[in-house]
């Protein structure tokens, strides 16, 4: 604490933080008393100030419903506990503690805020041209002035750098983008009702996975998206390692780097490209196999026939993914020391030998490790190769539907979000289990593989 | 390797290394051709043999049928997916490096709690179910072009530890320390030192993104109805599955009848590919480095 000396009167944290309270105070007045919302009601303006939020009320002859927001009452008591914080801020043992409180209670505050904004045009139905006001925007800055005025307590104090400043803006993205869809979880424990809105939907405990796991789907995409997986990391290592080999063995640079480009191509392009290509192969009135191949009176009608669909999803996702895998083991072929190979050369060992004996073994590293990975993801599948080469089709789903074209076509489609949820909650957290057992035991064997 | 004693053998393998590679590379190729040449077939040839490699009638119809009815549809489409493609990539290089860069520090403080934290991204997620609740009920991107850029495609851990890896292993703490005692900041120290000694990878990075984001569907397939935002891979993907979806957003209403069903799907087909396909001879070199870096573990 001793390192803020003399910088600037209002970095000193010994003292009372003043502006901090006054600001929260008068952050308080303006959400109480000046209008933070606006709306239109038979052609005439009104606004409303935040205590109508507190209490609720009913306006214009009970036709409007103003109801309690839990989020302006969670803005208020943020504000109180930040005045809390700012007054008892001497005490605190270290200078961290009490920065760190601000920061989560300006956050909070911000956070609810924002929600609420976005929320207010549904709020007051059948009112018009719903929006908010300058009470909201002076909360805002309130908000934001906290945080800033934190972070610069933190700096001065040299408990934070630039460093720290750099990694904000990719750390929020993540908070938003990645963990706090995390608290969604609880959806998929609950009974979804759009009236009742998220919060307030009820609990349903197990239920939704209970009726999930009576249904045969749950079966049906659970070995779908298990047994494609397995199938296609076979594959994809084998024919990946195969190849990689026939590559760094081509003697012409020219023509290796022509063929690493060829085969690359598939690997370029979105899959509604690839599922065009696809269309052209299997086409009931102009495909390529059904006109020129099979030709008039023994088409197949591919898009109705299932037992086909196997097949040709793993044909696509191979030639799709060849490439990729080829040029990562051709990347950890070139690796590999020469000298070895001339070793071997000296001694009379045959390429092949060579390969075999030197080649794979020292693969085995990537092997494990590229392994583990798709392992870990067992239970993700390609959302566009299984929706959109089948081309959506119904009566595919027995082969086509995974995991991932299920959860969506429950959330979007059919519109059932209970069911959704619950698929989705099961793919994180069995994929996740998933994930950790197969790192588990790869650190058992081999430490320097583990991902983790 | 040993090029100057070439045994028999050694021929043998040569001429089979060479021929199932040319074998697959035509195996990867072909069905582009046959695409391309579908596109330029007479409608009437099309009906009676089907897509072909060889097509008897030329014709170019189909173009013209789309540059007539659809040539707004088409190019708004292509200004959308331009403009997501390069804002979502500008605000990735913005923000990946910073956030990688510290992290790469053997002196940041927080270096293994926030390391921790990209990577426990790449774990777990919440599934579709509450990413699509987030967007859509509290940030209201539906309809947005903002839902083009910001759901999953910004940013993922993977990024920042690929880019993690390259700043450690390419810059040396020397340089560092030494920038320091001449007075640079970190800020200095980031852009005149870092930055310029990293522009390899971060075209590599930077490539992979904005391939990302120019063949992205999903987010328009969940957060967009309206046409008039529509990227050209959702276009294109509403016409795979409904080839009256082209009509409903052409300008004239009097061609629709004599619409060259058959051949104008493969048209848009090729229309949604060529520019990928012509630009790939300039940037193949920072694809192929970039699909080697992510099997090289970290």
């Amino acid at each position: 604490m001793g390192t803020s000396k003399g910088k600037s009167l209002l970095s000193v944290p010994e003292k009372l933080l003043i502006d901090v309270i006054a600001l929260s105070i008068i952050s308080i007045l303006c959400l109480l008393f000046l209008p933070i919302a606006s709306y239109t009601y038979k052609k005439t303006k009104y606004t409303l100030n935040g205590l109508k939020f507190i209490t609720g009320t009913t306006i214009q002859q009970g036709s409007i419903q103003v109801t309690p927001s839990w989020l302006i009452i969670a803005v208020i008591i943020a504000l109180f506990l930040t005045i809390l914080i700012a007054v008892v801020f001497p005490k605190f043992k270290r200078l961290r503690t009490g920065c760190v409180l601000l920061l989560i209670t300006g956050m909070v505050q911000i956070g609810c805020i924002i929600i609420f904004n976005m929320q207010l045009e549904n709020m007051l139905d059948p009112a018009k041209k719903v929006e908010s006001m300058y009470g909201i925007t002076i909360s805002i800055i309130q908000g934001v002035l906290l945080v800033i005025r934190t972070l610069h307590i933190l700096y001065v104090n040299k408990i934070i750098t630039i460093l720290d400043f750099m990694v904000l803006p990719g750390c929020i993205y993540f908070l938003i983008n990645n963990y706090f869809p995390l608290t969604g979880l609880f959806l998929a424990f609950k009974k979804i009702d759009f009236t009742k809105g998220l919060l307030g939907s009820d609990w349903v405990g197990l239920d939704n996975f209970k009726y999930l796991f009576t249904t045969k789907d749950a079966f049906i995409i659970t070995r779908n998206t298990i047994l494609y997986n397995v199938v296609f990391i076979i594959l994809g290592t084998v024919l990946g390692i195969t190849v990689g080999i026939f590559l760094s063995e081509v003697f012409s640079k020219k023509l290796k780097k022509l063929y690493q480009t060829s085969i690359l191509l598939p690997q370029l392009i979105s899959i509604i490209i690839i599922a065009y290509i696809v269309y052209a192969f299997l086409s009931n009135e102009a495909g390529l196999i059904n006109k020129s191949i099979l030709g008039e009176g023994n088409e197949i009608n591919f898009y109705n026939t299932k037992i086909f669909w196997p097949f040709i999803l793993i044909i696509v996702n191979t030639w799709k993914g060849l490439g990729y895998n080829s040029i990562i083991y051709l990347s950890a072929i070139v690796g590999i020391d020469r000298t070895l190979y001339e070793a071997a050369y000296v001694d009379g060992a045959s390429r092949l030998k060579q390969i075999i004996h030197i080649t794979i073994p020292l693969l085995k590293p990537t092997i494990v490790t590229l392994t583990l990975m798709s392992v870990g993801r067992i239970f993700y599948s390609d959302f566009g190769l299984f929706y959109q080469v089948p081309m959506d089709s119904g009566t595919l789903y027995a082969v086509t539907q995974t995991i991932d074209t299920y959860v969506y076509r429950s959330l979007l489609q059919i519109n059932n979000i209970s069911m959704a949820s619950a698929a989705s909650a099961y793919q994180s957290i069995v994929g996740f289990i998933i994930v950790i057992v197969a790192n588990g035991i790869v650190r058992k064997f081999d430490k320097e593989n583990a991902m983790f | 390797m040993e090029s100057s004693v070439k045994g028999k053998s050694e021929i043998t393998f040569q001429i089979i290394c060479n021929v199932v590679m040319i074998f697959l590379s035509l195996a990867a190729i072909l069905p582009f051709i046959l695409l391309f040449m579908s596109s330029i077939t007479d409608e009437k040839a099309l009906l009676v043999d089907g897509y072909s490699f060889f097509p008897r009638i030329f014709s170019t119809y189909a173009y013209e049928y789309l540059f007539v009815t659809n040539r707004s549809s088409i190019l708004r489409s292509y200004g959308t997916t331009l403009f997501v493609t390069v804002v979502g990539t500008a605000l990735s290089l913005l923000i990946a490096p910073m956030l990688a860069w510290p992290l790469s520090r053997k002196d940041y403080p927080r270096r293994k709690i926030i390391s921790f934290f990209v990577f426990f991204t790449m774990l777990f997620n919440g599934g579709l179910v509450p990413n699509y609740i987030m967007w859509t009920q509290i940030f209201n991107v539906k309809n947005t072009i903002a839902a083009l850029i910001f759901p999953t495609l910004l940013m993922n851990g993977f990024i920042i530890m690929l880019l993690r890896t390259n700043f450690s292993q390419n810059i040396h703490p020397a340089f560092i320390e030494a920038a320091k005692i001449d007075g640079a900041g970190e800020i200095k120290i980031y852009q005149t030192i870092v930055m310029p000694l990293s522009r390899p990878i971060m075209a590599t990075v930077g490539l992979m993104i904005a391939l990302g984001y120019w063949n992205d569907w999903q987010n328009g397939l969940y957060y967009i109805t309206d046409s008039k935002l529509y990227s050209l891979q959702q276009l294109l993907n509403n016409i795979l599955k409904n080839i009256q979806a082209l009509a409903s957003l052409s300008t004239s209403v009097t061609v629709v009848s004599d619409m060259p069903g058959t051949g104008i799907r493969m048209a848009m087909a090729v229309i949604g590919v060529l520019p990928i396909i012509a630009l790939y001879p300039f940037f193949q070199n920072y694809f192929i480095k970039g699909i080697a870096l992510g099997g090289v573990k970290e």
